[in-house]
């Protein structure tokens, strides 16, 4: 635990070079209480989440939301910059007690704690959670593959079978979690949403569509795929440091054009975008609407995956030929210059993050060197190779797509885009049998340490279905890194080591990066935009600030 | 001596000056689809996929971006490079509009040939059989019917956009425009194979049938010698229509993502890509949306004059279906 505190004031430091641009927060990061209460709000997102089933999400879309509605053990404090990193007790009574070798992490559930429906809350509850993630082999599995027996558990193949290094006592609220080994973020992996609280009773099924009840200040009342969900204010909900919220209803609506989510918001029947205005708007809200239109940074990498299992990719050559090709500048004006081109994979802000000066390949904000690229491609006798680029069709991810498949037909590859709808596109290039060669990927922080973005190169990350390792990288080296320097409980003590792994990552050209996004928010004229507006540094806006004037 | 009914219908469309107007717009539309690669390489000398979002041009004695760094791209030129201006990715779209026109009307004019070939042999077999293959033909044709065009051609063209379709020795790759060309000819068949049959119910029931029968000729050898020749005005009539049908269709499943797919242009995508927007660059959506509508006008009233031609009385006749 104290290892953990050490950590977190070496991290802030470094997010506040990156990400503690301030946004306007309160000093004391508690924004959300001082809002005028009640009122509902209408939202929109550009595609429906991935889920809303707390083991099963793990897109922005539906982290944002399910923030709100299922409270994990441990979580982030609800403020902007470097005092959104901090975790504090959730669920759980205080951070974990951690034992000497780093392996045992003990906590209590809070007493009287009750799910949305009323249901109490048991710590036999955190256990079915964690069965959940791993026998829906949701994409975070492997943030808890490092429990005692959850290997074994999943191989069993019984989901209410046991994890023997899970021990809840119902009487007491204790829960005991022993690790094989020790692991510097697993505070942070208790931290997730994917910890979040479900009683017992939930079925080993995707929830999506009758979201189970959790512990939050909002619960999710009604849920219709494709079209809205609707989450509204839990009565009683207490849990110091955590909002209880300040309108009483969020509908949350899919509307696919950016155009019409931002000049609905213009013209007042939508409250909040999640996507960024599309560039038509952007200068009319920026300069028209700038009391309540912000972009802020976020701790993200952009980056083309290069599946590494299968041919052209499984030669050096050719994923260095595309990182070669690459000009970050020209993508830059895809994003409506709200990218900051870098070769970095792990982002500003996050321990471990060195700037790679020179970038191995040529420098980021320059032009791509096309002969070059052409000539590996040819060394490599991939000319002419077929290949099929994955995009999704959330905003500019298709012009995205179309510049990137452009650029590897320029450099004498066969390719062609495939398109695929935003809400499933994860899920489809993460099935090992889609066979993804390459495509479009963005990597937004699970929590601040360099093996959230690290561990999407692991290859003891690799699973057969929501895979996040899309480019199959199993590099016996980095593996090994990681999982050695995720042992460290400060991350930031061995920054420079995850830095040497990064850098081994890029010159191996295992991925293709491009730079980090920054992101907006952009509110409706009825909607106090000044005082009732926090952006959390990993889960983006937190709905439960939102207030009317 | 009479005059054939060809000779007559050939005659009134002659007469009819709007259709013979519209009918050389589309030739002309037709004409520019062909003459694509001559303007991408001889005017505007830019490939249609070729991206240029970093790229400078000069106007008026000064370099200025293709795209500018806040992502608007430039807008008519007026002149062989960039005529109507560049999309998002910096490419040329006078030239993507013309190769999208290759696109689109290769599309278009593919299904409405499938749709006649399946909706002729539809028809044929089910008027003349009747009976149980009459049922069968009707049943499978109404269910295809009860469908609005567009919901089953999203439909189709979703399943199939990841896949492709096997059935088989026949083998379409996933994101070909085969699978449009299909898709389109499938949903439209009813629309055609039902005139038709009816038209043989009639048909198989005339003397020179029963004549045909009575001289030892076949199911096969009566509906290809008699019963076919007697159907071809009636497929010429509906040719045109069909194109424009299946154009505006295959516009909109490539609007909705599962047509032609990026970055092979068609004015379905087009649109889609450029209605984002259409403050800053309107040109992008307004160009193929104007193709689209000249085509679609073209193609139907043509269409109507050809039907009137071959059938000065039955206007109404043939009225098409609200699709």
């Amino acid at each position: 635990m104290t290892a953990t505190r050490s950590s977190l004031t070496a991290l802030a430091l470094v997010l506040a070079a990156a990400i503690g641009v301030g946004c306007g927060s309160d000093s004391d990061g508690d924004q959300a209480s001082s809002g005028k209460q009640g009122g509902s709000i209408t939202i929109a997102q550009g595609s429906q989440p991935d889920a809303l089933d707390p083991a099963l999400a793990y897109t922005s879309n539906s982290w944002e939301p399910l923030w709100l509605v299922y409270t994990p053990p441990l979580t982030y404090r609800r403020a902007e910059g470097v005092e959104g990193a901090e975790l504090i007790p959730g669920a759980a009574e205080a951070l974990p007690e951690v034992s000497a070798d780093g392996k045992t992490y003990s906590f209590k559930i809070r007493k009287g704690l009750r799910y949305s429906d009323g249901t109490p809350v048991k710590a036999s509850d955190f256990e079915h959670a964690v069965k959940r993630v791993l026998s829906l082999e949701s994409g975070g599995s492997y943030l808890f593959e490092g429990i005692d027996g959850a290997t074994e558990y999943v191989e069993a193949g019984e989901p209410n079978g046991d994890i023997a290094g899970i021990e809840a006592d119902d009487r007491t609220g204790e829960v005991t979690v022993r690790l094989t080994a020790p692991d510097g973020s697993f505070n942070n992996v208790l931290a997730t949403t994917f910890a979040g609280l479900v009683p017992s009773s939930t079925p080993f099924e995707n929830q999506t569509k009758t979201p189970p009840p959790g512990v939050g200040p909002y619960e999710i009342t009604v849920s219709t795929p494709n079209r809205q969900f609707v989450m509204e204010k839990v009565e009683g909900f207490d849990i110091p440091d955590i909002p209880t919220g300040n309108v009483d209803k969020i509908t949350t609506k899919i509307v696919k054009s950016a155009s019409r989510q931002a000049q609905d918001v213009i013209d007042g029947r939508l409250d909040y975008m999640q996507d960024a205005p599309p560039t038509d708007l952007t200068a009319e809200i920026k300069v028209r609407y700038s009391d309540r239109y912000k972009e802020w940074p976020t701790l993200s990498s952009n980056y083309f995956f290069l599946n590494q299992s299968l041919p052209p990719f499984d030669d050096q050559r050719v994923r260095e030929a595309v990182n070669v090709a690459l000009d970050s500048t020209a993508l830059a004006r895809l994003f409506a210059g709200r990218l900051a081109p870098s070769c970095n994979l792990i982002p500003p802000g996050i321990p471990g993050h060195a700037e790679l000066d020179p970038c191995p390949f040529g420098d980021p904000n320059g032009p791509g060197d096309l002969a070059r690229a052409k000539q590996l491609v040819e060394q490599a006798g991939a000319a002419g190779e077929q290949v099929t680029v994955y995009a999704n069709n959330d905003t500019n991810r298709p012009q995205i797509g179309e510049y990137y498949t452009a650029l590897l037909n320029d450099i004498g590859l066969d390719a062609e885009l495939r398109v695929i709808d935003g809400a499933v596109y994860f899920n489809t290039i993460g099935k090992e049998s889609t066979k993804a060669q390459t495509g479009l990927a963005s990597w937004y922080a699970d929590f601040p340490h360099p093996a959230s973005f690290m561990q999407q190169i692991d290859g003891t990350t690799i699973q057969p279905t929501n895979n996040t390792n899309f480019g199959y990288v199993d590099d016996p080296q980095i593996n090994r890194g990681v999982a050695e320097l995720s042992q460290e409980p400060n991350a930031t003590a061995v920054a420079d080591r995850w830095a040497e792994l990064e850098r081994r990552a890029i010159e191996k050209s295992y991925v293709a990066p491009y730079g980090s996004e920054e992101l907006t928010t952009f509110l409706s004229e009825r909607m106090d935009a000044e005082n009732c507006s926090l952006v959390h540094p990993l889960y983006g806006n937190d709905y439960s600030s939102f207030c009317l004037k | 001596m009479g005059q054939s009914p060809w000779r007559l219908a050939l005659r009134r469309l002659r007469r009819d000056r709007v259709a013979l107007v519209f009918g050389a717009l589309f030739v002309v539309l037709v004409l520019a689809a062909l003459a694509a690669p001559l303007w991408a390489s001889a005017v505007a000398d830019r490939a249609p996929d070729r991206t240029n979002e970093t790229g400078k041009i000069e106007v008026d004695g000064r370099q200025v971006d293709v795209v500018s760094l806040d992502g608007v791209p430039i807008g008519p030129q007026w002149r062989g490079e960039y005529f109507l201006g560049a999309d998002a990715n910096g490419r040329d779209v006078m030239v993507r509009l013309l190769y999208g026109a290759r696109n689109s009307l290769l599309i278009g004019l593919a299904a409405a040939l499938l749709t006649a070939l399946l909706a002729t042999m539809v028809g044929l077999v089910a008027g003349y059989f009747g009976g149980w293959v009459d049922a069968v033909a009707r049943s499978t044709l109404d269910v295809i019917w009860a469908f609005p065009v567009i919901l089953l051609g999203v439909a189709l063209g979703t399943a199939l956009a990841v896949g492709g379709l096997r059935i088989g020795p026949l083998e379409l790759e996933a994101g070909s425009m085969a699978i449009s060309i299909v898709v389109i000819a499938v949903v439209y068949v009813p629309y055609m194979a039902r005139p038709i049959r009816g038209e043989v119910l009639a048909l198989r029931e005339r003397e020179f049938v029963e004549a045909a029968h009575a001289q030892g000729a076949g199911p096969l050898r009566t509906m290809a010698s008699e019963l076919l020749p007697n159907l071809t005005s009636t497929i010429v009539v509906f040719a045109p229509l069909m194109v424009a049908n299946a154009v505006l269709l295959e516009a909109a499943l490539s609007f909705l993502g599962v047509g032609v797919v990026p970055p092979d242009p068609s004015w379905g995508n087009m649109i889609d890509s450029g209605v984002e927007s259409m403050i800053t660059a309107p040109h992008l959506a307004i160009a193929p949306g104007l193709m689209l509508v000249l085509t679609v006008l073209a193609l139907n009233v043509f269409g109507d004059g050809v039907r009137d031609a071959f059938d000065p009385r039955s206007s109404a006749a043939w009225g098409t279906r609200r699709l």
